[in-house]
């Protein structure tokens, strides 16, 4: 095979690109980076320089997309085969009560599938092939703007998604070809593009009220650690929900004046929309509005006070206080001890929401100073600066899991193996006995969630353990480990204890889609999918192998006292056959060799961070000392 | 089994300074997050990793004392669980099961009665004999008197569960007031 142009532009040092960071928002999205002085920026999508790109994806008769304003444009015209608000349907079931709420689009899902699937006309999509196209627009602009390969990003999530809304959403950053650098929460990217900003300290409230999620953090900040206390929220509450609400009343009354029921029309109720939406921005500066909604046959104008509107949301708006208490509850803390609240979303615009924020903790007056629509693609930016780009070292965030983890048992009961709002990354080890003479396999049906029955939490996924070595009953012994990693995402090992040999674990996601599913959308995006695909491999090879050698390097010139006698030798000896491989274009040769050249390191690896350990806490006791 | 307060570099003791123990968690999450490794190799992130979670795990024991008193029961010999009252009621001083009775008679009556003064009160009862278990408790592991550590603990368990069940009851009149 050929080296291509992929293969030539990489620069080692920055494999990825310029890193960026993306808010992926039910309404709209955004793209932000870091600039040479450290300061992050929203970048333009279109010519008039709007930064918001409305997550509207709109799919023409020739299977190609429309993303953006112009694909927004096409949902009165075209309801079906335009999707809005995908965000909502990210790791979702056939079966969830959100598919059937208020809206235009067609559903269609094969008997037994694990997710939600839109008939768009040309085609059947899944929602992550959807949010994939947003993203692709965002890199898109950004390399345009920057001028340069973006491949490397942190997308932000509600706080309160949940294992298989996250992972379907680093699914669509994976399907648009970009290395997801850290799934980012985003009341968490909100502090941190206030807090640096201010060098600030304390106790912070983030109230962040999207499109179509609500999410309530509580963070301590010292020294530029952000430690989330406490995270909750309503995956299933946002502004939408507030235009929804409007929507239905112009609906009835546009009903009244056109003397027929237009409450199932699609191309009514996305005219009732975008009405709705439109007041609502109006409401925000003014006492009242004019929503016009305008139908082929006839426009209709409908007059709407600010307190008739206020009306309308209080009751949505006072859903999120149950969310605001439970998180001070978590973090054990009362409203008063509370240092500053940030807003974050659109909808903290409205005046109702402000005095209901300032209400709740404690009098205080929120932060609005920076844009509260582009904070969280602010932060996520910095984020994905430190990740992929120059580190800082005064930036750290450590998050939290916003739901439980438990695992089914007897009589349908979950038994709760991770807590909520345990600092990630974590992990927990079950241990699970056979029960029959000979058995070799098992079930674990693994759930997320507070309540105890297993019908009221959500299904993540059924696990089955393989190659038991058969032994009477409850002689075998499975040691299961649950990790959760710094994206909040489960990881399952397991390992039977009486033998000690590693199972195999076969994951099948009650929500999402396979490996192989995803790997299948990769490579059907593409053209001359498989030569691309096999380019990527190498590529990705390569800067792995780059990387493993630059820092053992570095672990070598600063700490040659931490080699052992011929272990030097023994590295150079992997080294030089790692490099042998790179020649090569086959990246299993390439990644076997780094797997070689990892083993021979690794001792030397765990002596200079066992070191580090100690020189860490030994500091302290000096300290303690003086 | 890991060591959690040689992990965290702290002295083994029920008592533990709290400031202490926030301070070496932060310093060693500055250490180990894979925030700080993301641009190492595989194995070098693995490893980072691996002690991140182990550290997270000791400071999630230790800075919460039922689950503290737990494990330096275990490593004394009495194995209660981690959490759970399961294992705990063949410890539980005499006519303590009356007393646990009598609240809980109290409680229901003032749930059914909507009765917000009376589950305070409860309430500041329970936090006030909470407040005197975790004193007790730590008396009891200053003397390695692990038995009558396991009593106690067994009681912090049973006050831990009926605040929780205040907490659960006050959710769902707040949750009535704002659905």
């Amino acid at each position: 095979m050929a080296e291509s142009g992929l293969l030539q532009i990489r620069d080692p040092s920055k494999p990825y690109g310029k890193p960026v960071g993306i808010d992926l928002g039910t309404t709209n999205s955004l793209v932000a980076y870091v600039d040479q002085e450290g300061r992050a920026h929203t970048l333009p999508v279109d010519a008039e320089g709007q930064k918001l790109l409305p997550s509207v994806v709109h799919y023409t008769e020739d299977g190609s997309t429309m993303v953006g304003r112009q694909g927004r444009e096409k949902l009165a015209t075209h309801p079906h085969e335009t999707i809005s608000s995908v965000k909502r349907f990210m790791g979702k079931g056939p079966d969830d009560p959100e598919t059937r709420k208020l809206g235009h689009l067609r559903f269609r899902a094969a008997p037994g599938d694990a997710i939600v699937r839109f008939d768009v006309g040309s085609k059947i999509v899944s929602p992550v092939e959807v949010s994939s196209e947003i993203l692709k627009t965002l890199r898109r602009k950004a390399e345009a703007i920057l001028d340069t390969q973006v491949g490397a990003a942190v997308i932000t999530v509600p706080a309160y998604f949940d294992d298989a809304q996250r992972q379907a959403t680093k699914d669509a950053g994976r399907l648009a070809g970009l290395e997801v650098l850290r799934l980012l929460n985003e009341p968490t990217a909100a502090a941190v593009a206030y807090g640096l900003d201010r060098r600030a300290r304390g106790t912070f409230a983030v109230y962040d009220l999207g499109g179509g999620t609500f999410d309530v953090s509580i963070l301590e900040l010292v020294e530029g650690v952000f430690e989330v206390k406490s995270t909750t929220g309503d995956s299933a509450l946002g502004g939408d929900d507030f235009d929804r609400a409007l929507a239905q009343v112009l609906l009835d009354q546009l009903s009244d004046a056109l003397g027929r029921d237009l409450s199932l029309d699609p191309f009514a109720i996305q005219a009732a929309m975008a009405a709705a939406r439109a007041a609502k921005h109006e409401l925000t500066e003014r006492e009242s509005a004019v929503a016009v909604i305008a139908l082929p046959e006839r426009t209709v104008e409908v007059e709407i006070s600010r307190p008739q509107f206020e009306s309308l949301i209080a009751s949505l708006v006072q859903r999120t206080a149950v969310a605001c208490r439970r998180a001070l509850q978590d973090a054990e803390i009362d409203a008063s001890q509370i240092d500053g609240v940030v807003l974050v979303g659109g909808s903290t615009r409205l005046p109702l929401v402000r005095r209901f924020v300032s209400e709740i903790f404690g009098g205080k007056q929120p932060l609005g100073d920076i844009d509260p629509d582009q904070v969280v693609a602010m932060g996520a930016a910095i984020q994905a600066e430190n990740l992929g780009g120059v580190p800082r070292d005064d930036l750290l965030l450590l998050d939290v899991i916003p739901l439980s983890l438990g695992v089914e048992t007897m009589g349908g009961v979950v038994e709760k193996i991770i807590h909520r709002n345990s600092t990630i990354p974590t992990s927990a080890a079950q241990i699970f006995t056979t029960y029959a003479d000979g058995q070799t396999g098992m079930d674990i049906h693994v759930l997320q969630g507070e309540r105890e029955l297993v019908q009221d939490c959500r299904s993540l996924a059924r696990f089955q353990l393989q190659g038991i070595p058969p032994m009477a009953a409850n002689m075998g012994r499975v040691q299961v480990t649950f990790a959760v990693d710094a994206d909040g995402i489960l990881e399952v090992s397991a390992k039977e204890l009486t033998t000690g040999v590693e199972q195999s674990v076969v994951v099948q996601p009650s929500h999402g889609l396979t490996d192989e599913e995803v790997e299948d959308m990769l490579i059907a995006s593409l053209d001359h999918a498989e030569e691309d695909v096999a380019v990527r491999f190498v590529v990705e090879a390569r800067v792995e192998a780059e990387r493993v050698m630059n820092d053992l390097h570095k672990a070598q010139a600063a700490d040659p006292a931490l080699l052992e006698e011929g272990e030097r030798e023994t590295i150079d000896e992997a080294e030089r056959a790692l490099r042998a491989a790179m020649e090569s274009t086959d990246h299993d040769r390439i990644n076997l060799a780094i797997t070689d050249l990892d083993q021979a390191s690794s001792g030397f690896a765990r002596r200079r961070m066992e070191r580090a350990i100690r020189e860490a806490l030994s500091g302290h006791a000096v300290e303690e000392f003086e | 089994m890991a060591d959690h307060f040689e992990i965290l570099g702290l002295p083994r003791s029920f008592r533990v300074d709290a400031k202490r123990l926030e301070e070496r968690h932060r310093e060693l999450t500055r250490l180990l997050h894979p925030d700080r490794h993301a641009a190492a190799g595989a194995a070098a992130r693995r490893l980072a990793l691996e002690k991140m979670i182990e550290v997270n795990d000791a400071w999630r024991v230790l800075k919460d004392p039922s689950r503290r008193a737990a494990w330096l029961l275990r490593e004394g010999g009495i194995d209660l669980g981690e959490t759970g009252a399961q294992g705990a009621s063949r410890y539980l001083p005499p006519g303590f099961l009356l007393e646990v009775m009598e609240h809980r008679e109290a409680f229901d009556e003032a749930r059914a009665a909507k009765d917000q003064a009376a589950v305070d009160k409860l309430a500041a009862s329970i936090r006030q004999e909470r407040a005197q278990t975790l004193e007790d408790l730590g008396a009891a592991f200053d003397r390695d008197d692990y038995e009558e550590a396991a009593r106690r603990l067994s009681v912090l368990r049973y006050q831990d569960r009926f605040l929780g069940e205040v907490r659960a009851y006050e959710d769902a009149m707040f949750e009535e007031t704002h659905g």
